[in-house]
């Protein structure tokens, strides 16, 4: 009966874990989706150097967090998120407004799916 | 990650349930839940070493979790009669009295065909001296044959055969097994002497040695090198 118990709490330790991560995950990414938002008004603006300003933060917060990233993401949607933050910082450091909001926007649902993927829904289990 | 753990979870009982309504014969000799950690856990471990932009903890998560519901569900099968009936299903009569028990035959999906080759295996070629034969919950199929069929005992013949004791291995490839010696009831001493009255030196002289309570003793000496 011990190691049944043991089993037991060690699911439920897992389950809390895992809810814990889903919870700081989405807390990351909408901290991120801020700055973004924040961004791309900023670049509707023609506010460039503010909005390049953000999206710095954006990369750095992100190469931050490398270490728990490579824990728990799959490394291809790792990459595919730094591929998106580059190309939007490289557009907005250009100037060029058009192709700075379609980055931007780009950047937004990549942040937006990368959580989708880590919630519990039915969409994502089945 | 926590996708993971639930589809990890609902895959291990949708498998249960599938591999328990296909029925006793695609088991072989492991118990349903057995069975299905077996299916199951090396192909998830796997997953992380043949891609390598896969964290190990996508491989590591469903195995954790995959121990702890074999942990649970072997404990409730243990202590509960009705859910071992449901997971593991009870053992079948095929034969009864000689008879071909044609609608347990056919619960089980057991075709005749089937059912002689199990016998065959078991050294019967004869239907109608079994007495019963029963499909057990691993799959495995066991037949006891009427009295007149079976193998005379010695009990039965009224013979007293001599009592041997389960051999102990002491010395394995030239190696002492200490605790093994004391088990059988031996000490260092005693085992020295008796393989330098066999020829050998020392213990890495001796390949293989096996000792009974009884003293009876199973001795290998090491094949010399050849130069």
């Amino acid at each position: 009966m011990i190691r049944e118990g043991i089993a037991l709490i060690l699911l439920g330790a897992m389950f809390a874990l895992l809810l814990w991560n889903i919870s700081y995950y989405c807390e990351i990414t909408d901290e991120l989706i801020a700055l973004v938002d924040e961004a791309e008004t900023l670049v509707e603006k023609e506010n460039f150097p503010a909005a390049r300003s953000r999206l710095l933060t954006v990369a750095r917060r992100w190469a931050e967090l490398d270490g728990y990233t490579h824990v728990l993401i799959r490394h291809v949607e790792i990459s595919e998120m730094t591929d998106a933050i580059y190309a939007a910082l490289g557009d907005v450091v250009s100037e060029e407004a058009e192709r700075a909001e379609v980055s931007l926007a780009r950047l937004r649902e990549e942040l937006i799916s990368t959580a989708a993927m880590e919630k519990l829904t039915a969409g994502s289990i089945f | 990650m926590a996708v993971i753990f639930v589809r990890t979870l609902i895959i291990y009982f949708s498998l249960l349930a599938c591999m328990r309504m296909m029925g006793k014969r695609q088991l072989g000799e492991l118990e349903l839940n057995e069975l299905v950690v077996a299916v199951l856990i090396s192909d998830m471990a796997a997953i992380p070493l043949q891609d390598i932009g896969i964290p190990l903890l996508n491989g590591l998560l469903p195995v954790v979790t995959l121990l702890c519901c074999e942990y649970l569900v072997s404990g409730v099968i243990m202590h509960s009669l009705t859910l071992r009936k449901l997971l593991c299903g009870k053992p079948s009569i095929l034969v009864e009295n000689g008879v071909v028990l044609r609608e347990a035959m056919r619960k089980n999906r057991f075709t005749l065909d089937e059912l002689c080759e199990e016998l065959r295996s078991l050294n019967v070629t004869d239907i109608s001296k079994v007495q019963y034969a029963i499909l057990e919950t691993d799959g495995k199929l066991n037949a006891i044959l009427y009295p007149a069929e079976r193998s005379v005992s010695a009990g039965q013949m009224g013979l007293t055969p001599e009592i041997t004791d389960y051999p102990i291995i002491v010395i394995n490839d030239g190696k002492l097994l200490i605790q093994n010696l004391h088990t059988a009831g031996r000490d260092e001493r005693w085992l020295l002497e008796e393989i330098r009255s066999r020829g050998a030196q020392r213990i890495r002289d001796v390949f293989f040695m096996t000792v009974n309570r009884t003293g009876q003793i199973y001795y290998v000496p090491m094949e010399r090198e050849k130069i």
